[in-house]
């Protein structure tokens, strides 16, 4: 346990660095942008200044729209989140038992069906997918809300959710990296000689090979896609008019709103770093438990 | 006589070399006979197809094309007899002749995936086809009828499960009982059966931790944990030293008294195999080349041995000669490569008895089993008529 700690702060301590480091060069960048945000020009003063104020979370108010910052930039912030989690569970509950299938019926010819399946729908571009659906969901059936979640939250808004959650995962290009990963650490587990050996006692082989065939792999590509998706989000929240942080990144970028964009870039370094965290020490627990 | 529990008959296990475009007889003509609470040895030098044959009558082979021929008879327990006959007569159109008094034949359908052509020689199986039947079948008999303790220690053992979680895992397997307790306590008793005296201990640590003795004990009691009718133990000694051999190999004797038990023993080492086996099988390049009574085989007039086995035999110290500081007998030469179409004796380029007009012979033709005495059999010309 104590050594579980220290890995823990050295590695809580290298997030902290890269994330100060991310803030210098959004610091200086932002110096060239014409606008003005807090500590802007009063150079190494200026960045502490900026440093305090976003660790304590006092945003301030944006001098383009006049309103505050915090109240703008955290519920997107939430509504970002639930796609990309959502996305990307879809995505998981689609391709993990497309790649068991595959790493278990490898003499069954059936299974390359399934595999080609994940990469022409990995191949779709989001944008293309998210207004085929839309275009087919709102045209020709109307069981779902294709539009916006302020308009439905009277009525049911995990409705309208559905739609966007499913596409982006759908289309964002995990799917097959999935099945491939998936597939290919379960075939090659359930060679070893302790899945065979379980094999020869009269057990089942997917539990024994579950923790090294399917957990880890499935941990380290999930969480290293969570900033990929966060990019692919941009394409869906703006298809379907989901006011997510993409949306409110690009529309401060044409108002030239620095002090928003500083504060979105701000928390999805934070959210990035914190996953990869969260990534690092569920595997080193993994590793661990094994000495 | 006692009651067959398995007979294995002329086993061909074979596969295919991508490289050198051409099929590589692992086992030939294998037959094996294992009465209830028996301790049979299998004896031969690495690479003579010991554990092949092991792992087939586990059908855990799934190289191509893998078993090719032979039959595997198998006495299952009473209560899993329905759904074995269940297994073998699923899917099938044919009626088989799958039966041998109470035993059944596990390699049933076996005939329907293989071809073989003789000219050239080729092999044609359908795996897909031999797979399913196969595991359907091996299915019901694998964990409570027979089990198999495996030749790599270290890594038999799944490392990111505790000891104790995978013992009650092969406890379940037995008994469905859904009682934590109970199966923790049943697991508890297993580990102290195979002289681990601190299971509480033991039960909550990773494999990684145990030593190689202590893995290979609880491997041992994980195998026993099913109550096998059948265990096949493969090279269970490997990588102990001299005491814990011993103690590994009383302990097997002790549970298979115990459990009402038969046992397949695989070792490179006949001094370790005939301080327990009742019966001895010498394998050399994927043949029988001997079988009969740890008697007639370890101790046997000098006349009345393959002289394979008398080379191994030999080639274990006795304490008079280690009190000498007599050198180490060895086997001149080395174990002949499958690949090769061997059309007389596979022994005859390092058998010392094969001079004169018996050489001819040994050349040219391959020597059948010849009976010596009522259960020994010898496959060399030397015994023949």
């Amino acid at each position: 346990m104590s050594r579980f700690l220290k890995v823990f702060s050295r590695e809580l301590a290298n997030a902290l660095l890269l994330v100060i480091g991310v803030t210098a060069i959004l610091y200086l960048s932002f110096n060239l942008m014409p606008g003005t945000f807090i500590g802007k020009g009063g150079g190494v003063e200026g960045y502490l200044n900026l440093l305090k104020r976003l660790f304590s979370f006092r945003f301030g108010v944006s001098p383009v729209s006049g309103r505050d910052i915090k109240s703008l930039v955290l519920p997107a912030f939430r509504n970002t989140l639930l796609l990309t989690f959502g996305s990307l569970f879809v995505s998981v509950l689609i391709a993990v038992p497309i790649g068991i299938f595959s790493a278990y019926r490898r003499f069954k010819s059936y299974s390359w069906a399934l595999s080609i399946f994940s990469y022409i729908i990995s191949s779709i571009p989001v944008f293309f997918l998210g207004y085929l659906v839309l275009y087919v969901v709102a045209r020709y059936t109307g069981f779902l809300p294709v539009f916006s979640v302020s308009a439905s939250a009277r009525g049911m808004p995990f409705l309208s959710f559905v739609l966007p959650i499913v596409v982006l995962g759908l289309g964002n290009d995990s799917i097959s990296e999935i099945v491939r990963l998936v597939g290919g650490e379960l075939e090659r587990v359930m060679s070893l000689d302790y899945v065979i050996a379980a094999k020869a006692r009269g057990e089942n082989m997917l539990q024994a090979s579950v923790h090294e065939g399917i957990v880890i792999p499935l941990i380290s590509i999930v969480f290293s896609k969570i900033p990929f998706i966060i990019g692919g989000a941009v394409v869906v929240e703006h298809v379907f008019n989901w006011p997510g942080m993409g949306r409110l990144a690009f529309q401060a970028t044409l108002d030239r709103d620095l002090p928003v964009l500083i504060i979105i870039a701000f928390l999805s370094v934070l959210f990035v770093r914190t996953t990869t965290l969260l990534k690092d020490m569920i595997l080193y627990s993994y590793r661990t438990s094994e000495s | 006589m006692s009651r067959q529990i398995a007979a294995l008959e002329h086993l061909k296990v074979y596969f295919y070399d991508q490289g050198d475009r051409r099929f590589i007889r692992a086992v030939e003509d294998v037959g094996l006979t294992v009465e209830q609470k028996q301790v049979v040895g299998l004896v031969g030098e690495s690479g003579c197809g010991k554990t092949i044959t092991a792992l087939s009558m586990m059908g855990l082979i799934d190289g191509e094309p893998g078993v090719v021929g032979g039959r595997f008879f198998f006495r299952p327990k009473e209560e899993d007899r329905r759904a074995l006959i269940f297994a073998i007569m699923r899917g099938n159109r044919k009626k088989y002749d799958c039966r041998k008094g109470e035993l059944f034949d596990l390699f049933c359908g076996l005939d329907d995936c293989v071809r073989f052509d003789a000219d050239p020689f080729t092999v044609i199986k359908d795996p897909e086809k031999w797979l399913r039947k196969n595991g359907r079948i091996m299915e019901q008999m694998r964990g409570r009828n027979i089990s198999m303790v495996f030749q790599n220690t270290r890594e038999a053992l799944n490392p990111f499960v505790t000891v104790g979680s995978q013992l009650v895992r092969a406890v379940q397997c037995l008994e469905n009982d859904k009682n934590r307790a109970a199966l923790a306590a049943r697991a508890e008793e297993l580990l102290l059966s195979v002289r681990i005296f601190n299971p509480g201990y033991v039960m909550n640590m990773y494999p990684d931790a145990l030593s190689i003795g202590m893995s290979q004990r609880v491997l041992i009691a994980i195998a026993l944990a099913s109550r096998p009718g059948l265990l096949i133990a493969d090279e269970p000694t490997t990588g102990l030293d001299t005491t814990n051999k011993h103690r590994i190999i009383d302990l097997l004797g002790e549970n298979m008294e115990r459990g009402n038990m038969s046992l397949v023993i695989i070792s490179h080492n006949i001094g370790i195999v005939r301080t327990i086996a009742d019966r001895i099988y010498v394998m050399y390049a994927g043949l029988i080349v001997e079988h009969g009574n740890k008697k007639e085989i370890v101790t046997g007039r000098k006349n009345a041995r393959h002289p394979y086995t008398e080379a191994l035999v030999s080639s274990v110290p006795t304490d008079a000669d280690i009190k000498r500081g007599k050198k180490l007998k060895v086997i001149e030469g080395v174990v002949p490569d499958n690949k090769m179409e061997t059309e007389g004796c596979p022994f005859l380029p390092r058998c010392r008895y094969a001079k004169g007009g018996i050489r001819r012979k040994c050349r040219t033709r391959r020597p059948e089993l010849f009976e010596v005495t009522s259960g020994h059999r010898i496959r060399c010309w030397l015994f023949a008529g």
